[in-house]
């Protein structure tokens, strides 16, 4: 039997690569773009009919009684009020300041708990255990009253300089501060399972080889694993920020004037629930919102050493609102979600 | 004084007596290639060699100093890991599965040792790395990520990573087992090259064709031992012990 000789495809000819095959718009994009103007022009129609007089705008007349449920006006005054600027701001702050040090109590606990003294292990597994395992709402009234009732316990006057005492009137007087240490804490437990995921699915091949080159075990996580580690750890860590900015309203019952306080407080007064509420709400979307952009900004950063990266910020956006069918894109496996706290 | 003397070398895996008393002496500048069938404790044996392995029995002294453990009474102690870690920095070692860090580049991967274990500034590293690179023939892949790099360059930028720390004694595990067989010879012939400088050399390998050209003595072990050993020359075409004559005719 002869060898076959088949032309290189230099050799052949060149107008037969051009013509590659045609993509043709599929019958899914064309219903995807009338559904989606039907809907648009359906949202519009019915905010439009809520403000401006027609035979729509009769009909809710009829049904809410000459009243609209909805005090757009009173709706927009909210955002105008100095106190929930304040409780925004506070939340965000405790937001923020909590999770950075939930960040740096899990690293401690995911390194203990991955270290070679067992002392270290308990420790960790205990603390774990224990905040993970009871309700975040608890944690945050035993820290703000059970604490200093405890240090008042033992110094009962609040005579003494000493420690004692001035614990107790940071914890017990201050809500901030009590709500940072319980938020800090509960977080420190959930953020430890997280790094630690991703220090277990970096190959174990890189630790012997850093070895191999005489680094020590701590340079070697520092230098190696960590960096690497980070592309798995960073998209939780997006979900736990953004649930802990939904997690420091529950800090209201310690009494912090933090945006759910304020909201309710200002009900109160007002009789205007779900005016106040929705706008909270929207508060909260603005402020998560925010969170997701970071978020999708640093995953991007971290992915940008591959050379393929797009760099339209609007892509961000996109991906935001409709998802990716990229799969280079795809965030990697998420972790199995969290159960509800 | 050789520079790696294996002495009764004993090692356990949990009730798996993997090792069984190995004996080995190394010359400077020699280059002892070890076979075997899967299974017969020549990686365990080289991994114990730089102390990724603990061991179980017997002493093993690279350069003269004893290997990750103390002599304290007439017992071994275990040694400090730090002083682990310098002992290590001499040692360079290659692996089956190359273990290039993904997040570096070549340059970055080759420099990052010298600079965080032996303090080397990094222009100096830099230079030095760059130079090794060229050696192997990557050049021009000095900014190139792991990923984009096929094994066979792969594998030659773990040989210039391990030989950027100035090691006396380089340990291959398998070099050219992950490759495709027409990436093989571009990572032999940098192997080659520098057993050629005169650097001490163990690897552990199935390319009898290397064994026979570059080795200056061939290694048999088969279930925890060393069974026989001898120049290539007389090792490949005389085999004394059965168990050799069958293991190469297996794999020739």
């Amino acid at each position: 039997m002869s060898t076959i000789v088949r032309p290189a495809p230099s050799d052949r000819d060149p107008s037969a690569e051009l013509r590659g095959p045609v993509v043709e718009r599929d019958t899914w994009f064309y219903l995807n773009i009338a559904l989606s103007l039907v809907a648009a022009l359906v949202v519009a129609g019915l905010l439009y009919s809520l403000v401006n007089p027609g035979p729509l705008y009769r009909f809710w007349f009829r049904t809410f009684h000459h009243d609209l449920p909805f005090d757009i006006p009173y709706f927009r005054h909210f955002f105008t009020l100095p106190q929930v600027w304040s409780g925004v701001r506070l939340t965000f702050i405790l937001a923020i300041l909590a999770q950075t040090t939930g960040i740096v109590l899990g690293l401690l606990a995911a390194l203990m708990r991955t270290s070679r003294i067992a002392v270290f292990r308990a420790v960790s597994t205990l603390y774990i255990w224990v905040f993970r395992g009871t309700p975040v709402l608890l944690q945050i009234i035993i820290v703000s009253d059970g604490i200093s009732i405890l240090l008042l316990s033992m110094d009962p006057d609040l005579s003494g300089a000493g420690w004692v005492s001035h614990l107790a009137i940071l914890i017990g007087s201050n809500a901030f501060a009590a709500g940072y240490l319980a938020l800090s804490l509960n977080e420190g437990a959930y953020m430890s399972e997280i790094v630690r995921a991703g220090i277990v699915s970096i190959d174990r091949g890189q630790m012997e080889a850093a070895k191999a080159l005489g680094m020590t075990y701590p340079l070697a996580m520092r230098r190696i694993v960590l960096p690497q580690a980070l592309k798995v750890i960073i998209p939780p860590t997006g979900n736990e920020f953004i649930s802990m900015l939904k997690t420091t309203s529950l800090v209201s019952v310690a009494g912090l004037q933090e945006l759910t306080l304020v909201s309710e407080q200002t009900f109160a007064h007002s009789f205007k629930v779900l005016e106040v509420l929705v706008a909270a709400g929207v508060f909260y979307l603005a402020m998560t919102t925010v969170l997701t952009v970071v978020q999708a900004q640093i995953e991007r950063r971290l992915g940008e050493r591959r050379a393929d990266v797009r760099r339209n910020p609007f892509e961000n956006l996109r991906r935001l609102f409709l998802g990716s069918a990229d799969l280079r894109h795809a965030a990697p496996a998420a972790l199995p979600p969290k159960e509800a706290r | 004084m050789p520079m790696v003397e294996a002495r009764g070398v004993q090692k356990y895996f949990h009730h798996l007596h993997v090792l069984r008393g190995v004996d080995l002496d190394v010359e400077r500048g020699e280059v002892v290639v070890i076979l075997g069938a899967s299974g017969s404790g020549k990686t365990t044996f080289l991994r114990c060699l730089n102390h990724l392995e603990k061991i179980d029995g017997g002493r093993i002294t690279v350069n003269g100093h004893l290997m990750g453990y103390l002599e304290r009474d007439g017992h071994l102690v275990e040694q400090k890991e730090r002083l682990v870690a310098r002992q290590r920095a001499e040692i360079g070692m290659v692996f089956q599965r190359f273990n290039l860090f993904p997040h570096m580049t070549a340059l970055e991967n080759v420099i990052e040792a010298p600079i965080r274990v032996k303090g080397r500034d990094r222009r100096s590293a830099l230079a030095r790395g760059r130079e090794l690179l060229a050696k192997v023939g990557l050049a021009e892949k000095a900014d190139v990520y792991p990923h984009q790099l096929s094994g066979g360059q792969q594998q030659r930028v773990a040989i210039a990573r391990a030989l950027a720390m100035d090691p006396a004694l380089m340990l291959f595990d398998e070099p050219t087992s992950a490759l495709d067989p027409e990436l093989v010879g571009e990572v032999l012939k940098a192997m080659r090259q520098l057993a050629e400088e005169g650097m001490t050399m163990i690897v552990v390998t199935h390319e009898v064709g290397f064994a026979r050209e570059v080795a200056h003595r061939a290694v048999l072990m088969d279930a925890g031992c060393i069974l026989e050993e001898g120049p290539p020359a007389e090792f490949f075409t005389r085999p004394q012990h059965p168990r050799t004559k069958q293991f190469l005719s297996s794999i020739l």
